[in-house]
C-alpha cells in the first residue's frame, strides 16, 4: 500500500525526472523499508520542487501573473480615461460606458464617479441616463471632442441666426479649440477674396469698404449682410492676435470664385455651377491634404450625410468619397427636437443653465427620428447642436439703413440675375431702406 | 555556486572517494553524519541533477551484479573537487572564526 502511494508520487513528477530516477528512487525505498513519513516527506518536496523549480511551469504561471496584472493596469488606464473624456464632454465616451454597461462589463469608477454623481442616492439618475433621447456633451467641449476624431467637423446651420452667431464665437475663443482647430472653411467668402481674407484675419489695418467684399462678393446675392458673419471674422481676427504665428487659426473662403463685373445674364450666373464642389475642394486640398483639422460652417442643405434636399451630392459626400471617415456631421436643432428634454439633460449632465448641447445620435433614440421624407436623422447627422427653443432662434438682421444705395443698386442688379426678381431686397428688410 | 548547500556537499563528500550509486550515496552519507543527516531519495537525485547540470558531477558507467539490475553510478569530476576544496576551505575558515569566538567569549565570561 505505502509502496504504491510511493509509486504514485514518482508518478506525479514531470517525465523527465521520472524517466531518469524513479526506479532509482523505488529501488532505495524498498531498500530502506519506507518506515516513517521521511520518505513521503522528502518526495513531496522534491515533487513540488520538480514542477515548480525545474519544469519551466514557473515561467508559465509568472507569464500569466504579469499578463494579468498588464490586463489590470490597462483596464484602469481605459477607465481613467473614459472617465477623464467623459468630463471633458466627449460624446463617444458616455456611449462605451453604456456600452459596457450593456454588456456586463465592469466599469465601476465611472458609473459611480461620473455618470451619477449626485443622482445615486435617489436612484433615479439611471432610469433617466437610460431614457435620454441621445448621448449629451457641452456643445463647445463635444465639437472640440469631435474635433480630435475626425479632422473636419462641418455644423450644418440655418443662416443668419443670432444664438449660432454668439456660439461661433464662444467655439473660437475656447482654448482648447485653438489648440485641436486650424482652419474654419465659410460659406460666406469666395475663394478670389482668399487673399484680401487672410490680410484682414491676419490682423492688417483694412477699410471696412475693402473688407466687406469677403462677404458681399460671394455667388449667393446678399446673403450674408447678417452681422453674425463679420463678428465671427472680428472675433478670429481678434484671437489670432494672442496666438503664436503658427498656431493662429486660418479661414478659408469656400465658396465659388467669382467676378460680379462679368457676371451680366442668368446663364452667367449659372455657369458658376455647384459650390459643393468648391467647398469640398478646399476642404480636401487645404484641409485633409495637409493633414489639418477644420470646422466648416455651411449652410444644413451642404452638410446632411445623406446628400442634398434632391438627393444629389453635396459637400459632405463629395468629401467622405475621397476620404471615407473624416467627417463629423452637426445639424442645428432648430425644430426644438431637444426641447422638452433639455433641462433634464442640463440637470443630468450638471451643464451651465443656457449652455449649449451637442447631442451625438448614432444608436439612440433620437437618432431613429424620422424627418418629413421618413430618413432617421442618423442618417443625415452625427449630432445635433441646441443653443435654445425655436422661438429663441431669431435672425440677426444687419441695422436699418446700414446698406449704403451704391451697394443696394448692386444688389437689385444681382437679384435679378439670380432670381429674376428683387427678391434680395425683400428678405433683407429694413436694412435696405 | 559557493556555498554548497548541505545536501550537495554532502553527496559531493561522498562522492569524494569512489564512484557510487543513489542508495550507496545515501548510506555514505548517514554513515559520515554519524546518522546525523538523513538524505531523501528525493533530495539525493533533485541535487545530484543539479551537479551535474553545473558539471561538478557526471554518471559513470552502468555497473550491475547478478543479483541486482544494473545501477547508475556518480562520478565526481574534477571542476566537482576544486569546488568542494574551495568550499571546506570556507568552511574551516568559519570553524575557525567560531572557534576563536566561542574560546573568547568562555574566556570573558570565566574572568
Amino acid at each position: 500500500m505505502k509502496r504504491t502511494f510511493y509509486k504514485c508520487l514518482l508518478w506525479l513528477h514531470p517525465a523527465g525526472f521520472r524517466e531518469r530516477y524513479a526506479d532509482e528512487m523505488l529501488w532505495i525505498f524498498d531498500e530502506t523499508g519506507g518506515q516513517g513519513l521521511g520518505p513521503f516527506t522528502d518526495v513531496l518536496i522534491s515533487l513540488l520542487r520538480q514542477w515548480i523549480l525545474h519544469s519551466g511551469v514557473w515561467r508559465i504561471a509568472f507569464g500569466a501573473f504579469l499578463s494579468c496584472l498588464l490586463l489590470t493596469g490597462w483596464w484602469h488606464f481605459q477607465e481613467a480615461a473614459l472617465a477623464s473624456a467623459l468630463r471633458r464632454g466627449n460624446p463617444g465616451a458616455l456611449k462605451e460606458i453604456k456600452h459596457r454597461h450593456s454588456s456586463g462589463m465592469p466599469c465601476a469608477t465611472i458609473s459611480g464617479d461620473v455618470i451619477q454623481p449626485a443622482e445615486t442616492e435617489t436612484g433615479r439618475a439611471r432610469s433617466q441616463a437610460d431614457t435620454q433621447p441621445c448621448d449629451v456633451a457641452d456643445g463647445i467641449q463635444g465639437i472640440v471632442a469631435a474635433s480630435q476624431h475626425h479632422p473636419v467637423v462641418m455644423i450644418g446651420e440655418v443662416h443668419w441666426l443670432g444664438p449660432a452667431g454668439e456660439f461661433y464665437v464662444r467655439l473660437i475663443r475656447d482654448q482648447k479649440f485653438q489648440e485641436t482647430v486650424e482652419d474654419i472653411v465659410v460659406e460666406f467668402a469666395s475663394r478670389n477674396n482668399q487673399p484680401l481674407l487672410d490680410r484682414y484675419i491676419a490682423g492688417e489695418d483694412l477699410p471696412i469698404e475693402e473688407v466687406r467684399h469677403i462677404w458681399r462678393d460671394t455667388t449667393k446675392v446678399a446673403s450674408w449682410e447678417s452681422p453674425i458673419y463679420a463678428q465671427w471674422l472680428a472675433a478670429i481676427r481678434d484671437v489670432n492676435k494672442g496666438l503664436p504665428p503658427n498656431r493662429r487659426l486660418r479661414v478659408l473662403a469656400g465658396d465659388t470664385a467669382v467676378d460680379w463685373r462679368s457676371i451680366h445674364t442668368h446663364a452667367d450666373w449659372e455657369a458658376l455651377g455647384d459650390n459643393n464642389v468648391s467647398f469640398a475642394e478646399v476642404i480636401v486640398n487645404e484641409v485633409l491634404r495637409r493633414g489639418h483639422r477644420a470646422l466648416v460652417v455651411l449652410g444644413t442643405n451642404h452638410v446632411t450625410k445623406s446628400g442634398d434636399r434632391n438627393g444629389a451630392q453635396d459637400t459632405t459626400t463629395r468629401v467622405e468619397s475621397r476620404y471615407p471617415g473624416s467627417t463629423y456631421v452637426v445639424l442645428l436643432d432648430n425644430r426644438g427636437l431637444l426641447q422638452p428634454p433639455v433641462q433634464e439633460l442640463v440637470r443630468l449632465h450638471r451643464l451651465p443653465q443656457n449652455a449649449a448641447i451637442l447631442c451625438e445620435l448614432a444608436g439612440t433614440p433620437l437618432g431613429d427620428f424620422p424627418d418629413h421624407h421618413a430618413t432617421p436623422l442618423t442618417s443625415k447627422a452625427d449630432a445635433l447642436l441646441y443653443l435654445g427653443p425655436p422661438e429663441t432662434l431669431t435672425r440677426a438682421f444687419p441695422p436699418a439703413g446700414s446698406l449704403e444705395p451704391t451697394y443696394m443698386k448692386e444688389v437689385d442688379r444681382r437679384s435679378m440675375i439670380e432670381w429674376g426678381e428683387l427678391r434680395d431686397r425683400n428678405f433683407l428688410g429694413a436694412a435696405a431702406q | 555556486m559557493l556555498p554548497l548547500s548541505p545536501a550537495a556537499l554532502h553527496i559531493l563528500l561522498a562522492l569524494a572517494g569512489e564512484d557510487r550509486h543513489g542508495y550507496g550515496i545515501i548510506k555514505e552519507v548517514a554513515r559520515q553524519s554519524e546518522g546525523h543527516y538523513k538524505l531523501g531519495s528525493g533530495t539525493l537525485y533533485d541535487n545530484l541533477q543539479k551537479l551535474m547540470d553545473r558539471g561538478l558531477v557526471r554518471e559513470a558507467t552502468l555497473r550491475s551484479s547478478k543479483a541486482d539490475p544494473p545501477r547508475r553510478y556518480y562520478r565526481l569530476m574534477e571542476f566537482g573537487r576544486r569546488v568542494l576544496e574551495a568550499d571546506l576551505v570556507r568552511l574551516k575558515t568559519v570553524l575557525r572564526e567560531a572557534r576563536l569566538y566561542l574560546r573568547t567569549a568562555e574566556s570573558g565570561k570565566a574572568s
